[in-house]
Order: C-alpha cells, then structure tokens, then sequence
C-alpha cells in the first residue's frame, strides 16, 4: 500500500470566544486520501465539512484556531511558513469554492484570473504569449467554446455554468495533486451539475488528481466517490466504501439521512424528516452529538461519546450501537 | 459600432449639456436676487440720481432680468462672457489668467490626498478592527472635522510666525524675482501650507471611503479564492481587493472636487494666493454681477468635466459599468 497523499490526524477547528468556552466546529476528525483516489464529504451544513476542507490550504477565517495534523506528502502543513504554503496553494493543492458567481474578480478578465493562477507558480516564467496559449487550451479542456476570445471575457459576460468550468480549468491550470471542490454543484442547475461532475472524472482519470469532494447531496457522492466520509457536529461519525455506507449504513445518523433522500422508486410516499436540530457548536454537548435526536439512543450515548472504530474492511463508525448493516436495506 | 467607452463619454456629454444651461440660468438669476447694486459701488459714494441712472444704463442694469438673461445668453453663443464690472476686461480674460493658479493649487493637494488617502485607507482596511484601524480611522474623522480656515490659520501661525519654516502666503517671494527652476523651487515652497491645508479634508473623505470600500472587499469570494491560488498578501490587497474598491474611490474624489474648489475660495484668502477663488471673493465684495456669473459658469463647468471623467474612470475599472 503506498503512502497516503494527504493525511489528517485529530483536526479540530475552533473560534475562541471572550468569557465563555470557544465554539468548536471541528473535532477529532482524522481520515487519509490516496494518490488518485476521490473522497466526498457528507453532511448538513455547519457540520465543520468546509471548515476541514479549508484547514487543509490554512484558508481558515482570522480568528479560528486550528489543533492537530495535516500532513501533505509527509509534510506537515500547520507548521509551513507563509511562503511555503503560498506555494503550496494552487500549485499541489487547489481549491474550487461553492458559488461560481463570487469567486471570479468581477472587475478582472477571466483569462488573466487563470492567467494568474499559472504566472504565480511559474519558475520558468513563460511569456505572456505562452501564458495565452495554456489559458485557452484550459478553457478548451473545461469545454468552453472559442477559447481564446472567451479568455477576454469579464465574468458576468460567463453563465454560471461556464463560470463553474472556468474556476475548475483555473484549480487544475497547475496540474495539482490535490483538488478540493467544495460544493462544486450545489449553486448550478441539475444539467450544469452533471457537466461539472463529468469534468471532476475526467480530470481524475486522465492526470490522477485525487479529489475531495465536499457536498451535501448524497447523488452526487454515489455517482463520483469510491469512498465518503459523513459528518454530523463537526466530526466524521462514518467512514467507508461508498456502495457500503449507501447502501447499508452503520450509524443512525447516515441512515436518517439517506432515509430522508427522495427516490424515484418510492414516489408518492413521505419523505422522512430527522427530528430535531443539529446541536449548537456554541453550548457543549455530553456524549455521542446525535444522540438527542438518534431513535435508538440509550443511556451511555447521552453520557460518553463513542470513538471512530473499526467495523468491516475500511470501514469506521462513531455509534456505541451501530446498526447491523442488512436491517437497513430492509426499512 | 463605436466602443462601449466612447460611447458613454459622448453620452455624458450630451447628459451635462442641459446641467450647464441650468447652472448658468440659476446663477444668473440668483446673484441678481442678492442684495446690493453694482451701480452704487461703480458710481462711487453720494452719487447724483442721473449719474447713478447713467452707469445702470451702461450696463445694462436697467434692464429686466430676463431681458439680461437672454441678452447674456446670445452673446456666450459667441464666446463673449461679458465685461467685469470693476476691471473692466473680459470675464474670459481675467478668469483664464487666475486658473492656472488654481488648478495647481487644487491638483497638487487632489493628487496629494488620493495618494496617501488610498495608502492610509489601504492599511487600516488590511488590519481592520485593530488598534491601528481604529487611530486611523478616528484621526481621519478629526481631519475631516476641522474647518478649512482655521487649519490654514494655525499652520500659518506654527510654521509661518512660530518657526519660520515657511512662506505665509503669496505664491511667489515678493522680492526675489526668480526663473527657470528657482522660480519652480520658490512656488513650491509656498505652495507647501495651502495644499496641506487643501488635502487633510480630502484626504480624510478618500481614507475612510476607501478603508469602507476595501474592507467590503476583503470579505468578498474572490479574495479568497486569490488566496487560493497562492496569491501573496500584498497581490490580494491591491490587484484584487484595490482593483475593486478603486471605484468608490475615483468617485469619491470625483464628487470631492467640488468641495476642493469650494474649499479653495477659503484657502486663496487665507494664504493671498492669487487664484479663481480670491477672484471670486473679491467679485462678491463688487458685486461684480458679470465676472460672478463668468467665475460660478467656469466653475460649475469644471465640476462637471471632472465628474464626467471620473465616470468614465470608473467605467474603465469596472467592465459592469459600461453599457
């Protein structure tokens, strides 16, 4: 088995508050990601997936604290210095954010915002004729029509669409090892969305990026993710091949969820709602985080919270009552 | 098809068209309207009815003001102002031969003030919320509070009389007459207080709208996204978050201007600098109706051409503003 690319270790993010007990919107979250390999990340929002996806650039806001390890290629990125996670950034690992409408520079040309992508990490320091040529060959790869006279275009000349494609030509422009898409899909409509996932697949069969795929809706994991890690409260409560956790989940709270997905097979019946709100980051929580709305809770769930173990081949949950894994395809 | 950007310049233009024309009928009208009779201050102290009804006559005072008005108009097609009242010359002559003056005036302590406006609203928008924000901030409120006179006053008196560092007024020494490059030298030593006192107002408005404008940036997506790519602090700041706050900025001192002019009257006075503002002074104590009507046109016009390129300005930074 070969070293993994990225490597997290007890990831907590917190934001120190005056007087009070910092609020906590990461703990304990710990998982690899293989060279190649792509890995979506589950959960509501505010359940800290963005907030483990920013540690990993250190794009974190101001004032969050951050504990733990995240070792990249062996090196531990916590302790880099401003300069060299600079070049980290957009070179070894890249970023592709949510909402497409914002993360171009409005005042900006789309082909000198990727232009800068690749001019910032570029030793060689290629002409402006060269830098033109790879912008609209990326372009061109992301599918965009008449690339070079695109590349002048302002983005709100772009579609949403478009604008998703060029972000991620603008990610992959330095062919990173790492791309972490947060969201990627969830501001397109469902045609875009499809185009866009396609792109992620082929960007990951073609040059063996590996992929860490953040979102909340659970078609998109089945249809691009070998593996998907779950998080509810700021941890990872499941962990696990994504035919298994899909199909037969082992935490409650992955089977609430997916109860709650609507299917085409079962049109016309209730969608399942989890009772209940995820808890407040703000005030702390005894025992295991679901456990106030966990059907099945006992007493020990409310009063010490379960460690992420072991349960099957490569497969980890966080319940001191996982479920079995057959009775859930049944329900 | 003509580019987007001539084509929104001529757009202004033909926009400021009908503006200028109702600047100069307001003015008109409303320095008629303000007590005082040219004719008594021309004919002199106890002047005889007939010679009082004479110098009206010679001027067209006589006449109502919407004869004037209409009168005034047909000759401005023609490219005469009209004659000032006390210097007997052009209105165009004398105001041509004082804006140079002005506009030296004014432009160094507009280039002054955006400079270290921008610089200042830069670097407290980056520390925002810090000890150093908040003395920047509070010290361009001070700035932005303080009259125009009595900053220039106190300058006077600390660098002037106190120290003797400085020229207290006139733009050149009255007994040197100087060339070539110790004439530029001799002005810009005299220019040194009148343009601080010009700039500490500007400069506090350009600071705080821009810290506003970049702070608002900051927080933006594609900020972060800049970080991203491996962008450096200094790059974020001023190709990303600048780029897009340089538009409020250019707007804020395009709609200063105006203030700057107005602020210039005070600060011709204050510092005897022998421009459009002391020209204008004066003309109000003559009630100088002709040179008045002259200096509040030329005025008003070159608030507007100022406010037209900095619209431009701003449409050249911001692609969305074009159409």
């Amino acid at each position: 088995m070969s070293a993994p690319l990225l490597s997290i270790r007890e990831l907590g993010v917190s934001f120190p508050r005056k007087e009070a007990p910092s609020t906590t919107v990461v703990e304990g979250v710990s998982f690899d990601i293989m060279p190649g390999e792509i890995v979506g990340i589950v959960g509501e929002s505010g359940s800290g997936k963005s907030m483990t996806a920013r540690s990993v650039l250190r794009l974190l806001p101001k004032s969050a604290e951050l504990s733990g390890s995240i070792r990249f290629r062996g090196r531990e990125i916590p302790e880099m210095t401003d300069e060299e996670i600079r070049d980290m950034r957009g070179a070894l690992v890249s970023m592709v954010f949510q909402d497409p409408m914002t993360s171009f520079n409005p005042v900006l040309r789309i082909g000198d915002q990727i232009g800068e992508a690749i001019a910032l990490h570029d030793r060689a320091r290629r002409g402006r004729r060269a830098l033109r040529d790879r912008v609209a060959k990326l372009l061109a790869l992301v599918g965009i029509a008449d690339p070079a006279e695109r590349a002048r275009s302002y983005p709100h000349e772009f579609s949403g669409g478009m604008r998703q494609r060029a972000l991620t030509a603008m990610a992959v422009a330095n062919s990173p090892a790492l791309l972490i898409a947060d969201e990627p899909t969830t501001a397109l409509d469902v045609t875009v969305q499809d185009q866009v996932l396609s792109l992620l697949r082929e960007l990951n069969e073609n040059s063996g990026t590996a992929i860490l795929l953040i979102t909340h809706n659970i078609a998109v994991v089945a249809s691009l993710c070998r593996r998907v890690i779950v998080m509810y409260a700021g941890r990872v409560i499941e962990d696990g091949p994504t035919d298994e956790v899909l199909t037969a989940p082992r935490h409650p709270y992955t089977w609430s969820l997916l109860q709650s997905v609507p299917r085409i097979d079962q049109a016309g019946t209730r969608l399942t709602a989890i009772k209940g709100q995820p808890p407040d980051p703000a005030t702390p929580l005894a025992g295991c985080k679901f456990h106030p709305r966990c059907p099945w809770a006992e007493q020990r769930c409310g009063e010490q919270e379960p460690a992420l173990s072991p349960i099957g081949e490569a497969h980890g949950v966080r319940c001191w009552l996982p479920m079995n894994g057959i009775a859930a395809a049944a329900q | 098809m003509l580019p987007a950007l001539l084509r929104l310049s001529l757009r202004r233009a033909l926009l400021a068209l009908p503006l200028v024309l109702a600047v100069i009928a307001f003015t008109f009208f409303l320095i008629r309207l303000a007590p005082g009779d040219p004719a008594a201050i021309l004919a002199g102290e106890a002047p005889t009815p007939e010679f009082l009804a004479q110098v009206r006559a010679e001027y067209g005072l006589d006449q109502p003001a919407w004869r004037q008005f209409v009168a005034f108009l047909g000759k401005a097609m023609t490219g005469d102002f009209g004659t000032s009242i006390y210097s007997k010359q052009p209105v165009f002559t004398v105001i041509l031969e004082r804006f140079p003056a002005t506009v030296l005036l004014t432009g160094t302590a507009m280039v002054i003030a955006s400079l270290i406006g921008i610089l200042l609203g830069a670097a407290s928008a980056r520390r925002a919320g810090s000890r150093a924000d908040a003395l920047i901030s509070a010290a361009s409120l001070v700035g932005y509070s303080l009259p125009g006179f009595w900053v220039g006053q106190l300058l006077i008196l600390l660098f002037a009389v106190s120290l003797n560092w400085l020229p207290a007024g006139g733009m050149v020494a009255a007994r040197g007459s100087y060339t070539g490059w110790r004439h530029v030298e001799d002005v810009a030593f005299h220019m040194v207080l009148p343009v601080a006192t010009l700039a500490v107002f500007l400069l506090t408005m350009i600071a705080r709208f821009t810290r506003a404008a970049m702070v608002e940036a900051l927080d933006q997506d594609y900020v972060l996204v800049a970080e991203a790519k491996g962008a450096s602090r200094r790059r974020v700041l001023w190709n990303h978050a600048f780029r897009n706050a340089a538009v409020t900025t250019v707007t804020v001192i395009g709609l200063e201007f105006g203030m700057v002019l107005a602020g210039a009257v005070v600060v011709e006075i204050v510092f005897s600098w022998p421009g459009l503002g002391r020209l204008f002074y004066d003309a109000i104590h003559r009630r100088d109706f002709a040179l008045l009507t002259g200096a509040f046109m030329f005025s008003s016009l070159v608030v507007i051409v100022v406010n037209m390129v900095s619209d431009i300005g701003c449409a050249m930074l911001d692609p969305r503003i074009r159409r």
